[in-house]
C-alpha cells in the first residue's frame, strides 16, 4: 500500500537525519568546503546557480575538479572586473524504456543524441547594481513529427532561442540584502541541477519554467533568506497567467544546512500550494554528503472543488566524493499527486555519476529507474557531455 | 523533544490520517476542467514540449478551451469513442507514447477514458 510505504520512508528519513546531525565535522564539498558556505559564495546570483565568480572559478580548477585553470576563457584573457561571461554546452545521449498496462511500448531502447544546452550569460555590474542575461537554445530531444501528420512542425534554430533569465540586482555596499528583479528561479528547497528530478519538475522548477519576479535576498553570517513574489512569462510564456508568493530559509551549521520554504501559485483554474524543508549534512571521513527535501502540498481546482488534492514530494539520498573531481550519488524520488487517491504515485531511483577531468569539462552519467502507479514503469540512460566557458 | 522529531510526529500524523481515507482513481470526477489541469497541463504543457512557448508539433495544451477544441476538432478525442486516438497515445499502442519521458499513471490515463466514454463533456 504506498501511503504506508511514504510514512515509513518518511520517518525513516527523518529519523536517519536526526540520529547523524550531531556527529559529523567539517564541510559539505560544494556548498561549505574552503569558506564557501553558500551557493552565493562561488555563484553570482544571491541564490547560486549560473555564472561562477572569480571565488567559484578558483575552486573549480582546484577542489572541484582534478585540475587546470577555471577562469573565463581558461584564463586566456583577463575580464574587466565589471564583466562577466560564461556559458554552457551540453551533448547528450539518451536511452529510454517503458512498460505501461499495454507492454513494453515502442520507442524503448531507442537511442536519441541531442544538442542539450547552448547558453551564453553575461553580467555586468555598476555600483551596486548588475545586469545578468542568459541567452541560448532550448535542448530538443526528439523530432517533433506532429503525431497526425497535420500540424506544422518545429524547425529552425531561431525558433529555440530563448533567454532562461534576464534580471537586475542591486546589493548595496556592506549590506546583507540583494534585491532581484526580472526572470530567474525563485529560490526554493535543495535547487538541483536535474530539472527533471521530481522536486523540481512537479514543484514548478522544471526546464524554462523561471519566472518573472521581484526577489530579496538576506545573507547572515550561517543563514540564508529569499522572497520571491513571480508571475508566468507575459510576453513568450503561458496563455494562462500565474501568479505566486516562494519563500525559503535555510540556517547553517558547521557541517549541515536545514532549510524550510513554502510556494504558492494561483491561475485562473488552480491555486497550488506548497509547503516543506530541506537537508543537507558532510561527513568529511568518508566524504559523504546527505541530502533530503520533503514537500506536502494542497491543490485547489476552481471548477472541480470535490477533486481537491493533497500532494507529497521527496527526494533523499547521498552523494559521495571519492576522490577530486568524481561524485556519486544515489536518491529515492517520490512524487505523489493525490495522496487522497491509489495508483497515482511516481517512485524513482535515480543514479549519478560526475566525472571533471579538468576544468570546464565534465562528464556525466545518469540512470533512473521509475514505478509509475502500478503497473507502469520506466528507465531511463543518460550521457552528457558538458564544457562551460 | 528536537524540532526533528515534532516534524516527525506531525508527519506521521498527517501520514496515517491520509491512509485512513484513501480513494481508489474511479472515485475522482471525471470533467475536463480537473482533468486539463491535474493532469494534461502539468504533463504535457511543459516547456520543452506542449507549451505556448514550444507549440512541439504546433500543439498548444496550456490553456483549458483551446486544449478541448484542438483534441476534439482533430480526432485525438471522440466522444463516447473507447479507441480514441488520445488513448492509444497515452498507451504507446500504435503511436509514439506521450508524454515520452515521464508516462502517466493508469489511473490518470483511466479516467480520461471515462471522461471520453461519458461523451468527453467539455
Amino acid at each position: 500500500m504506498n501511503l504506508a510505504r511514504h510514512l515509513i520512508l518518511g520517518v525513516a528519513v527523518l529519523v536517519l537525519m536526526s540520529v547523524l546531525a550531531p556527529r559529523a565535522q567539517a564541510y559539505p564539498h560544494f556548498q561549505f568546503s574552503s569558506d564557501t558556505d553558500a551557493c552565493s559564495t562561488c555563484h553570482y546570483a544571491p541564490a547560486g546557480g549560473g555564472l561562477i565568480n572569480g571565488w567559484g572559478r578558483e575552486e573549480a580548477g582546484d577542489t572541484l575538479s582534478r585540475g587546470g585553470d577555471g577562469a573565463a576563457l581558461h584564463g586566456l584573457v583577463e575580464m574587466p572586473s565589471w564583466l562577466a561571461l560564461g556559458g554552457d554546452l551540453r551533448a547528450a545521449a539518451l536511452m529510454k524504456g517503458v512498460e505501461t498496462s499495454e507492454g513494453t511500448v515502442n520507442e524503448s531502447g531507442k537511442l536519441h543524441l541531442f544538442p542539450m544546452q547552448a547558453d551564453l550569460s553575461a553580467r555586468a555590474e555598476h555600483g551596486g547594481f548588475a545586469l545578468t542575461a542568459v541567452v541560448g537554445l532550448r535542448g530538443k530531444a526528439r523530432k517533433s513529427a506532429p503525431p497526425d501528420g497535420s500540424m506544422r512542425s518545429e524547425s529552425g534554430a531561431l525558433s529555440r532561442l530563448v533567454s532562461r533569465e534576464h534580471f537586475m540586482t542591486y546589493a548595496p555596499d556592506d549590506s546583507r540584502y540583494t534585491v532581484r528583479a526580472g526572470r530567474f528561479y525563485a529560490p526554493y528547497g535543495l535547487r538541483l541541477a536535474d530539472h527533471t528530478s521530481y522536486i523540481r519538475r512537479y514543484a514548478g522548477f522544471g526546464m524554462l519554467q523561471e519566472t518573472y519576479g521581484l526577489g530579496v535576498s538576506r545573507r547572515g553570517d550561517a543563514s540564508e533568506t529569499h522572497v520571491t513574489a513571480h508571475a508566468s512569462d507575459p510576453i513568450l510564456g503561458s496563455q494562462n497567467l500565474t501568479l505566486g508568493v516562494t519563500a525559503m530559509h535555510e540556517k547553517r551549521g558547521d557541517s549541515h544546512a536545514l532549510g524550510t520554504g513554502t510556494r504558492l501559485r494561483i491561475t485562473e483554474s488552480t491555486m497550488q500550494a506548497w509547503a516543506g524543508g530541506h537537508y543537507k549534512h558532510w561527513f568529511e571521513g568518508p566524504k559523504l554528503l546527505l541530502m533530503a527535501e520533503v514537500n506536502a502540498g494542497y491543490q485547489r481546482f476552481t471548477e472541480s472543488p470535490d477533486n481537491s488534492r493533497l500532494q507529497l514530494l521527496g527526494y533523499a539520498g547521498p552523494v559521495w566524493f571519492p576522490t577530486d573531481g568524481v561524485s556519486a550519488s544515489i536518491a529515492y524520488e517520490l512524487y505523489d499527486e493525490d495522496l487522497l487517491t491509489r495508483y497515482v504515485e511516481r517512485h524513482a531511483i535515480t543514479s549519478t555519476i560526475s566525472f571533471l577531468p579538468r576544468a570546464h569539462y565534465e562528464i556525466f552519467l545518469m540512470g533512473r529507474a521509475e514505478r509509475i502507479g502500478p503497473p507502469g514503469r520506466s528507465f531511463t540512460g543518460m550521457l552528457q557531455l558538458h564544457y562551460y566557458l | 523533544m528536537s524540532t526533528t522529531r515534532h516534524l516527525a510526529s506531525a508527519g506521521s500524523l498527517v501520514l496515517l490520517a491520509t491512509l485512513a481515507s484513501c480513494t481508489d482513481p474511479g472515485e475522482r470526477e471525471a470533467d475536463w476542467e480537473f482533468i486539463h489541469a491535474a493532469i494534461i497541463e502539468p504533463n504535457c504543457a511543459t516547456a520543452s514540449c506542449h507549451s505556448s512557448l514550444s507549440k512541439t508539433a504546433g500543439i498548444d495544451f496550456e490553456d483549458v478551451d483551446s486544449s478541448y477544441d484542438f483534441l476534439v476538432d482533430q480526432f485525438f478525442v471522440v466522444p463516447f469513442e473507447q479507441n480514441s486516438n488520445l488513448l492509444f497515445l497515452l498507451n504507446g499502442v500504435e503511436r509514439p507514447l506521450m508524454p515520452p519521458d515521464g508516462p502517466l499513471p493508469k489511473a490518470d490515463v483511466d479516467l480520461i477514458k471515462a471522461w471520453i466514454a461519458d461523451g468527453a463533456l467539455r
